[in-house]
C-alpha cells in the first residue's frame, strides 16, 4: 500500500507540474477589441464644404436650429445630462469605453460581424437543387442575405460612403449652429471621454448610430432588433459619458436616418437585386459560353451549384461607369487553354497542389476569407482599422478613408465580375482534376482573381491616405493575390491581371479623394 | 502475464484524445520494453452537423490512415511510461480538397497501479494514467475535415478500475478528463464563432470528458475485449449548416470497439493486436468505422523480465 501511495503521489505531482506549465497560457479569449479614446486629430471646420458622394449639398437634409444655450429647454437638458453622467455603473463604463470615440469603427465591425454570419451557402435540397435567399422572406432558409464578397463589399461601400456624407452634413450644421459641448456650458457635468474641439449639435455619434442602424437594417433585415439595440446603446453612452444632451442626439439620429434613406434609394436601383440571377439567366449564360467551343467554367461542387452572382458586373459602380467597366476595364483574354503559356500556368498550380510548403499553405488560409468570414473586402476594412485609430482620425476623417476604400473595392469587384462572366474561364481544377486545393474553390469563373482585385484596390487607396505605409499595404495585397495561387484555385495570370485591374480602378477613387476638399 | 498494447483505434476525436492510448490496467515489469508499430484506418461518409446526420458530396468519404510508432517502458513494476508518435494521412473521396499528411501529436503517458486488492475469486485493480500531448508539426488545424489534429496541447488524467477474475474474465470502467489548451494559431486573423467575431488567430476550445465500460477475457495467449466509449466535449458550437467543422465545435461520440490480441509468449517476443469499431452516435463528428492492426515486440532492458503484474 505504501507503493500505491507513492505512485499516486508521483503521478499527481507530475500532473500538477504539467498543469501549471499549460495553464500559464491564459485560455480566456474575448471578442472585444479595446481602443483608447482620443481627441480628434483635426477639427475640419471647413468640412461642410467638402464634396459629398450622393448628397447634392451638405445642407440637403435640413436640421433645425438648436435651442439657445440660455433657454430653459437647454438648461433642463443640461441638468438631465448632469444626472445621467454623474456616476455610470460598471456596465455603463464598459459601454462608454467600447463606443468611446470609435463609433464609426464599431459600426464597421458590426457590418463585418453580420457579413460573417450571413456568408454561408445553402445546403442542397433533396432534389439536388439549391434554394436562394429571398429578400421578400429574409427569415426563411436560406436566410437573406447571402453575404458573399459582392454583397459584402457593396454593404461596406454604402455604410462607409453614406457615413461620410452624413458626417459632412453633420459638420456643416455643427459649425453653422456652433453649439458647444454641454460641459462647456456647465463645468459641473462629469465627462468620461475627451471633450472634442468641435461643436456638439448635431452629435456625430448619433449621426453614425442613426445612419448605420438604418442602413444595415436594410442590408441585414433579420437583424433589425439587434441593430436597434446597438444604436440605442451607442447613443446612450453619449449621455452616460456626459458628452451630448438629448437634443444633440435626436438631431444627429434623425439626420443619419434621413441620409440613410438617400443611400438606400440608390441601393434599391443599383442592380444588386438581380445579381444572383435565376435558372433562365444561368442557362442562357452557359449556353452562350458553351457555343464558343472553348473549355468553360463549370461548378465543381457536388451537386453542381448555380454560378454565383453572374450579374454583379452590371451593378452600378461609384467611381467609374458601367460602360467603362465593359471597355476600359475589360481585360485582355487569358492564355487559351492548350497553349504552352497556359500549360505552364496550369503546371505551376499543380506544383502548389502537390508541393506547397506549410508556409505557403498558411498564406492560403490567412487570406482565404471564405464562408463565415468578413470576406476579402472586410479583411481590408480590418487592415485599415488600426491605422485610422492610431492616426486619431475623427469619425468624419475615418469615414472618408473607408468611403474611398470601399467604393474602390466595390468597383474593382464589379470590374472583376464583368471579366469573370465575359471570359467564363475554367478554374485550374476544371482542366486538371488532379489539382486539389487548400481553400474551397469559389463557385464562379476563374479569370481574373477577385481577391487580387479587391486587395490591390484596397491597398492603393490606403496607400494614398497613409503614404508612409503604402509599401506595407502593397506587400499585403501581393500576398493576398498570391495566396490564391498557393491555394490552387487560381492561375498566376488570374492574380496578376486582377491585381492590375484593382490598382487601376483605385486610381479613380484616389482621384476623387484628391479633389473632395479634404486632402 | 505481461501484455503490451500500444495503439488504440483512431477515434474521430483522436486528435484531442490521443493521450488516452494506455487505457488498460496491464503493466510492464521493471526494465521491460514493449516497442511496436501500428496501422490504423478510420472512415466516414455520414457525419453529424449538430444533431443532424448528413452526407456531403464535396467530401464524399473522409478517411484517415495512421501509422504509429511507440514504446512503453516499465520504470518500476507499477509505473510505466509510454511514448507514441503518429503519422497521419487524410483523404476525401470526392470534391477538390487536398488531403493532408504529416506528423501529428507527440503522446506521453505515465501509468501507475495504485492498488490491487483480492476480492472474492478475483482481483480489483485501481490505477491512473496521466497523459500529455502536443503537436509535432505545424499542420493545418482549421482545415476540417482533413486536418491532422487540433493543434492543442493536452493534459489528461484517466482513473481506471478493473475487476479481473481468476477465470480470465474481467470488467473495467474508466473515466478521463482532458484539459485542452487554446488552439494557438489557425493561420488567419479573423473567425466567427458562436455569434461573435474574433480578430485573432487563437481559439478557445472546451475540455473533454470521456468514459468507458469494458468487458473482456484474457489468458496466456489471447486478450479479447469489447469497449463502450462515450466522448463528450464540454461545450462549444455546432457546425453551421453545410459548413466545415471548426476546432471549437462541441464534438461528442459514442463508440463500440472490439479488440483482439494474440501473444506467442507470455513474457517476451511478438504479439499482434487487432481492433475495430463503429461510431453509434455523435454530434459534430463523423460516423466512422475504424480499425487498427499493431505488431509489438516485448523485451527486457534490465530486471528479470516478464514478471506477472
Amino acid at each position: 500500500m505504501n507503493n500505491s501511495i507513492k505512485y499516486a503521489i508521483l503521478i499527481a505531482a507530475a500532473g500538477a507540474c504539467l498543469l501549471m506549465a499549460i495553464s500559464s497560457c491564459n485560455k480566456d479569449i474575448t471578442p472585444d477589441i479595446n481602443y483608447d479614446a482620443f481627441e480628434y486629430g483635426s477639427i475640419d471646420e471647413d468640412a461642410g464644404t467638402w464634396k459629398t458622394v450622393l448628397l447634392a449639398s451638405p445642407g440637403q437634409v435640413a436640421v433645425p436650429a438648436p435651442a439657445d444655450p440660455a433657454s430653459p429647454e437647454y438648461l433642463a437638458e443640461l441638468a438631465a445630462l448632469k444626472a445621467a453622467s454623474a456616476s455610470p455603473n460598471a456596465d455603463q463604463m464598459d459601454k462608454i469605453n467600447k463606443w468611446s470615440t470609435n463609433g464609426f469603427i464599431r459600426w464597421n465591425q458590426v457590418a463585418r460581424e453580420l457579413t460573417a454570419k450571413y456568408f454561408i451557402f445553402s445546403k442542397p435540397n433533396e432534389d439536388g437543387y439549391y434554394s436562394l435567399p429571398s429578400a421578400a422572406h429574409p427569415d426563411q432558409y436560406p436566410l437573406f442575405p447571402l453575404s458573399t464578397p459582392p454583397y459584402a463589399v457593396r454593404a461596406y461601400a454604402y455604410l462607409s460612403a453614406g457615413s461620410f456624407d452624413a458626417l459632412v452634413a453633420a459638420w456643416h450644421y455643427k459649425f453653422q449652429y456652433d453649439r458647444m459641448a454641454p460641459s462647456a456650458y456647465d463645468a459641473s457635468i462629469a465627462t468620461h471621454l475627451p471633450v472634442q474641439p468641435v461643436p456638439s449639435y448635431p452629435s456625430e455619434d448619433a449621426v453614425i448610430a442613426g445612419f448605420s442602424r438604418t442602413l444595415l437594417t436594410a442590408m441585414f433585415p433579420n437583424e433589425a432588433a439587434y441593430l436597434a439595440q446597438l444604436a440605442t446603446e451607442h447613443e446612450n453612452t453619449r449621455l452616460w459619458a456626459g458628452m451630448n444632451v438629448s437634443s444633440d442626439l435626436a438631431a444627429g439620429d434623425s439626420l443619419g436616418r434621413k441620409i440613410a434613406g438617400i443611400f438606400l434609394a440608390r441601393a434599391k436601383s443599383d442592380g444588386m437585386g438581380a445579381t444572383l440571377g435565376n435558372p433562365a439567366v444561368w442557362d442562357s449564360i452557359t449556353a452562350a459560353q458553351t457555343a464558343t467551343g472553348k473549355p468553360i467554367w463549370e461548378s465543381l461542387e457536388n451537386p453542381a451549384r448555380p454560378m454565383l452572382a453572374p450579374n454583379f458586373g452590371y451593378v452600378k459602380p461609384w467611381t467609374v461607369t458601367t460602360a467603362e467597366v465593359q471597355t476600359t476595364y475589360r481585360l485582355p483574354a487569358p492564355p487559351a487553354v492548350g497553349t504552352a503559356e497556359f500549360q505552364d500556368a496550369l503546371d505551376e498550380v499543380l506544383h502548389f497542389s502537390k508541393d506547397a510548403t506549410r508556409d505557403e499553405q498558411h498564406i492560403a488560409l490567412r487570406w482565404d476569407d471564405g464562408t463565415s468570414t468578413y470576406t476579402p473586402p472586410g479583411h481590408w476594412n480590418w487592415i485599415a482599422e488600426p491605422f485610422v485609430h492610431d492616426a486619431r482620425l475623427s469619425p468624419l476623417r475615418a469615414a472618408r478613408v473607408y468611403a474611398y476604400l470601399n467604393m474602390a473595392m466595390e468597383d474593382a469587384g464589379i470590374a472583376v465580375w464583368d471579366n469573370k462572366y465575359f471570359y467564363f474561364f475554367p478554374r485550374p481544377t476544371n482542366i486538371n482534376p488532379d489539382i486539389k486545393t487548400i481553400v474551397p474553390i469559389p463557385n464562379f469563373p476563374s479569370y481574373p482573381s477577385g481577391h487580387s482585385g479587391f486587395s490591390a484596390a484596397g491597398a492603393a487607396v490606403l496607400g494614398h491616405f497613409f503614404p508612409a505605409d503604402a509599401a506595407y499595404f502593397k506587400a499585403e495585397a501581393q500576398e493576398a493575390a498570391l495566396s490564391r495561387l498557393y491555394g490552387c484555385i487560381h492561375y498566376r495570370f488570374d492574380c496578376d491581371e486582377g491585381f492590375t485591374l484593382g490598382e487601376q480602378i483605385a486610381q479613380k477613387a484616389v482621384g476623387l479623394a484628391v479633389q473632395d476638399g479634404g486632402e | 502475464m505481461t501484455k503490451c498494447y500500444l495503439f488504440i483505434p483512431m477515434l474521430l476525436l483522436s486528435a484531442a484524445l490521443s493521450a488516452q492510448t494506455p487505457t488498460d490496467l496491464q503493466f510492464l515489469s521493471s526494465g521491460d520494453v514493449c516497442a511496436g508499430v501500428g496501422i490504423g484506418y478510420d472512415a466516414w461518409s455520414k457525419y453529424w452537423e449538430g444533431d443532424v446526420r448528413r452526407e456531403n458530396g464535396n467530401v464524399g468519404t473522409v478517411s484517415r490512415r495512421q501509422f504509429s510508432a511507440g514504446f512503453m517502458l516499465g520504470i518500476v513494476n507499477r509505473l510505466n511510461v509510454h511514448i507514441r508518435v503518429p503519422y497521419i494521412t487524410t483523404h476525401a473521396s470526392q470534391g477538390t480538397l487536398n488531403g493532408q499528411s504529416g506528423l501529428q501529436d507527440l503522446n506521453l503517458n505515465l501509468k501507475g497501479k495504485f492498488a490491487e486488492i483480492r476480492l472474492g475469486k478475483g482481483n480489483l485493480v485501481l490505477g491512473g494514467n496521466l497523459g500529455f500531448s502536443t503537436p509535432l508539426s505545424k499542420y493545418l488545424v482549421d482545415f476540417a475535415p482533413l486536418n491532422l489534429g487540433f493543434g492543442t496541447t493536452n493534459l489528461s488524467y484517466r482513473q481506471m478500475a478493473a475487476y479481473q477474475t481468476d477465470m480470465g474474465l474481467y470488467f473495467g470502467a474508466r473515466a478521463n478528463y482532458t484539459y485542452r489548451s487554446n488552439v494557438p494559431n489557425i493561420h488567419r486573423d479573423f473567425y466567427y464563432d458562436q455569434g461573435n467575431a474574433y480578430y485573432l488567430n487563437e481559439i478557445n476550445v472546451d475540455d473533454v470528458f470521456d468514459w468507458t465500460l469494458a468487458a473482456g477475457y484474457t489468458d496466456a495467449h489471447i486478450l479479447a475485449e469489447i469497449d463502450f466509449n462515450a466522448v463528450n466535449t464540454l461545450g462549444g458550437s455546432d457546425i453551421r449548416t453545410w459548413e466545415p467543422g471548426f476546432p471549437s465545435n462541441d464534438m461528442d461520440a459514442a463508440t463500440l470497439t472490439g479488440r483482439f490480441d494474440y501473444y506467442f509468449s507470455k513474457s517476451k517476443g511478438l504479439n499482434f493486436s487487432v481492433t475495430g469499431g463503429y461510431t453509434l452516435s455523435g454530434r459534430n463528428a463523423g460516423q466512422s468505422v475504424f480499425g487498427n492492426v499493431g505488431i509489438n515486440y516485448l523485451f527486457s532492458l534490465w530486471g528479470k523480465g516478464g514478471a506477472v503484474q
